[in-house]
């Protein structure tokens, strides 16, 4: 499985990306904002992931995808994105995602996430992404905003970080296909 | 495990309860606002989730506890409650409940989310409890508002019974340990 943008790829992650998942991710203002990942996040804690992730995509009725993001002009992993827990007869899934930190802020966010919502309603005709944001101060809210996600409420306290241990609120963010479609026509 | 209460004895099932659960179960009424459960409902459903909920309940770190309520003066299983997704890195679970129509507006499932609710906070010394039900489903409503759980997000289409497929809002409800002593004293 493989998607291709401008400037990046998604893809299987494979055990070559351990370095470079152990640089993005052991790094807490990173990892804090992710639920699996603990600090200091070691090799061994990135090659047990990789080999949770290859496992995964190889059951039958296959229900999570957990893509490397490689950024196509370094050859380099950034970060990685998923969906996870795709339920067909509900239609939805829910998504995970995190970015190298010195990769901020140049537009791969939303080209990533853009790429992300293409595979989840056109390829596997999801109607619904429940990507929700662990802490109320991360620059993802806005990002998703942009790309069509609805502020659909807030738990409070409800997140507790491995990395720092920190208990935050978590912001629950939803896209239905429908408003992926209006802001794609916006963009003509 | 068992919690007893005025009225009531709110424990693991047992294979004898299976009649009992599939006469309170195998009604859409019930059905309907319910994500997973099928309809019509019938005596091997009911056979596999008793086995469930015994394996789970033996289970080194439990993760879930279903329970059936007991009516102490006929000794009949008149529904059932139970705590999911229990997360005791962050302390939290879902709740969820039903009761047998025949029983309904006798003040049954006030008795027994009061005692879930003091079995969850102060002898699971849970931080948080999850409540989500279909935005129709009104009795489960009243009884989240009744025990202060704040609504928190309304979730557009996320809700999709299984018995009837209609797309429904899914609202979603959080209570807090801290908010607990206060709602006790309340209801007292």
């Amino acid at each position: 499985m493989k998607i291709e943008t401008k400037r990046l790829i998604l893809r299987e992650l494979a055990d070559r990306d351990i370095d470079d998942l152990v640089e993005g991710l052991n790094d807490l203002r990173v990892s804090r904002g992710v639920s699996f990942a603990p600090f200091p996040y070691t090799k061994k804690n990135a090659l047990e992931w990789v080999k949770i992730c290859q496992k995964l995509s190889k059951i039958k009725n296959r229900n999570s995808y957990n893509f490397a993001i490689e950024l196509k002009s370094e050859e380099k992993v950034i970060g990685s994105i998923s969906l996870d827990n795709i339920n067909n007869f509900q239609g939805k899934s829910t998504g995970g995602f995190w970015i190298n930190s010195k990769y901020l802020g140049r537009g791969y966010e939303a080209e990533a996430l853009s790429a992300r919502i293409c595979f989840a309603f056109d390829k596997l005709k999801l109607r619904r992404i429940e990507s929700n944001i662990f802490g109320t101060d991360s620059p993802l809210i806005k990002i998703q905003k942009k790309l069509g996600y609805k502020i659909e409420g807030m738990k409070r306290k409800s997140f507790r970080s491995m990395a720092d241990g920190k208990i935050r609120d978590e912001i629950m963010m939803g896209i239905l296909k429908e408003d992926w479609v209006k802001f794609k026509r916006r963009l003509k | 495990m068992k919690i007893e209460t005025k009225r009531l004895i709110i424990r693991i099932p047992e294979l004898t309860d299976v009649k009992d659960i599939v006469d309170g179960l195998n009604n859409k009424d019930i059905s309907k606002y319910m994500m997973t459960m099928p309809f019509p409902y019938k005596l091997d459903m009911a056979k596999n989730f008793i086995k469930r909920s015994i394996s789970s309940s033996k289970e080194k770190l439990v993760k879930k506890y279903d329970f059936v309520i007991e009516m102490k003066s006929t000794k009949r299983i008149i529904g059932g409650v139970g705590l999911s997704d229990i997360d005791s890195f962050r302390k939290i679970a879902g709740i969820g409940y039903w009761l047998n129509e025949s029983y309904w507006k006798q003040g049954i499932m006030t008795e027994v989310v009061e005692a879930i609710l003091t079995f969850a906070f102060e002898k699971l010394k849970l931080r948080r409890i999850n409540l989500t039900c279909n935005q129709n489903n009104r009795g489960s409503r009243a009884i989240a508002e009744k025990f202060g759980f704040k609504l928190e997000g309304v979730i557009r289409k996320a809700h999709v019974p299984i018995s009837t497929g209609k797309i429904a809002d899914k609202c979603y409800y959080g209570l807090l340990r801290d908010e607990w002593p206060a709602v006790k004293r309340r209801l007292k």
